[in-house]
């Protein structure tokens, strides 16, 4: 009788051992078609205004400038495409895709738009991989609710330090209006629904990636003490 | 503690049974175990007019135990052929056990020995259907709440009583001599088996 209860606890077991391991796999499944949809939004916003400085230069007659936009933006949305599909790209291709997006915004902002990115000595920014599309949208958040609301020209810095074993931290720091103000500014506009909506993009792909055995992501976002600013910083660790 | 006394605790362990399956009815009244009340209050029955046959009769029982051998193997085996996939091996214990039965009786008469074959003959038919029931079991999914599954119990019950009892019972006549130990060995089969079926009716009480 003993004999019987073990047999069938051990062969209950093993089924519930099995059907974890399919439902963990599902899950797995299930992580990669949720990152690969969160990858693939490209903010519309981005495109609208884009298209719309297209447009502008075209009806001044800038043919040059608009030309040059043109392909710049074309450029862009097909590294968009192209990373989107990717579950990682190298630091040199995030920041490729960043100087792409940061020069097209400078010549939408005709010129008061400043950025520097600079990578660490330590960084082999050719092997070292990021997921894809992380920095793109902060960055673009940077741009839209920091730069955009100040008067005067404004500075992005984007800089990526080495902090060992697979390891490093991604700061981006504007001198825009900082976090409060554009919070304020955000609620009397209609771009709340964007900010927050590229957010929750953000965190829902922060959590995905950390619920995965690969990447464990922390994320802060805090005001500048030295000058008026928002400063973004992300530590990646590949497991 | 005497011969008479394990003949109550018997008839209390039925009794308790027959009791627990008539207040969970309404649980099972739908499943294949739906006339289990009217086969414990049969054995219930069988017991009183056994010990009506021979504390107040003076006679043998035998015809008695004859009437419940067959109504009570046939009952399993019926119940089996519902609740196996493969309906076949009930069907044919049940065929092969009838058979037996009729022409056992006509060839051997109600007084001969014909109810110790029976019951032999209804004991490894019941074990064979029991084990294919467990076989069955263990291959599907349903193996995971094998606790709280009624027919696990009631074939857990009818294995251990029969397999405790079958070899006992092919051994009687050799050990005739040690009665006093022989009913309290089988009492205390019937203790465990009426005890499992209990328990098929209390798992099915909902979890508060």
């Amino acid at each position: 009788m003993i004999a019987l209860f073990v047999v069938f606890s051990q062969k209950k077991n093993k089924i519930i051992e099995t059907n974890l391991l399919k439902e963990l796999e599902l899950m797995r499944q299930r992580h990669s078609v949720e990152l690969n949809a969160l990858r693939s939004q490209m903010n519309p916003h981005f495109v609208y205004n884009s298209l719309n400085a297209i447009q502008y230069y075209i009806q001044r007659n800038e043919v040059e400038l608009s030309e040059n936009y043109l392909v710049k933006f074309s450029k862009l949305v097909r590294l968009f495409f192209e990373f989107s599909r990717r579950k990682y790209i190298t630091i040199t291709e995030e920041v490729g895709l960043l100087e792409h997006y940061l020069s097209l915004e400078k010549m939408r902002f005709e010129e008061k738009l400043n950025f520097t990115i600079e990578i660490d000595d330590n960084l082999d920014a050719d092997s070292l991989i990021i997921p894809s599309m992380m920095l793109q949208p902060i960055v673009e958040n940077s741009v839209n609710h920091g730069i955009f609301h100040k008067k005067g020209s404004g500075m992005i810095n984007v800089t990526f330090t080495g902090l060992g074993n697979h390891t490093f931290k991604v700061t981006i720091a504007d001198d825009g209006v900082g976090l409060r103000k554009a919070g304020e500014i955000a609620a009397a506009t209609y771009s709340q629904k964007s900010k927050s909506h590229s957010s929750d993009v953000l965190q829902e792909r922060i959590d995905l990636l950390n619920q995965s055995e690969d990447w464990l992501v922390q994320y802060e976002i805090f005001e500048r003490e030295d000058t008026q600013g928002t400063i973004v910083e992300l530590i990646f660790e590949q497991k | 503690m005497d011969i008479d006394s394990f003949r109550i605790i018997r008839f209390a362990t039925i009794a308790i049974t027959f009791i627990v399956s008539i207040i969970y009815w309404q649980r099972y009244k739908h499943s294949q175990q739906r006339y289990f009340p009217v086969y414990m209050g049969f054995v219930l029955l069988i017991e009183c007019l056994a010990t009506i046959n021979v504390r107040f009769w003076h006679s043998n029982p035998t015809h008695i135990y004859l009437i419940y051998t067959n109504i009570s193997v046939l009952y399993f085996l019926n119940w089996f052929k519902l609740i196996l996939e493969r309906a076949i091996l009930p069907l044919l214990s049940m065929i092969t056990f009838l058979v037996f039965s009729t022409l056992g009786t006509i060839s051997l008469g109600i007084s001969g020995g014909i109810l110790h074959s029976l019951v032999s003959a209804g004991s490894i038919l019941i074990l064979v259907n029991s084990f294919a029931y467990f076989m069955e079991l263990l291959r599907s999914n349903e193996v995971i709440r094998f606790l709280r599954l009624q027919q696990f119990w009631i074939v857990a019950g009818l294995v251990l009583f029969y397999i405790g009892f079958f070899p006992v019972h092919i051994l009687q006549p050799y050990v005739s001599q040690n009665k006093f130990w022989i009913t309290l060995f089988i009492t205390i089969l019937n203790v465990l088996q009426y005890g499992f079926f209990t328990i098929s009716f209390l798992c099915l009480k909902r979890k508060s």
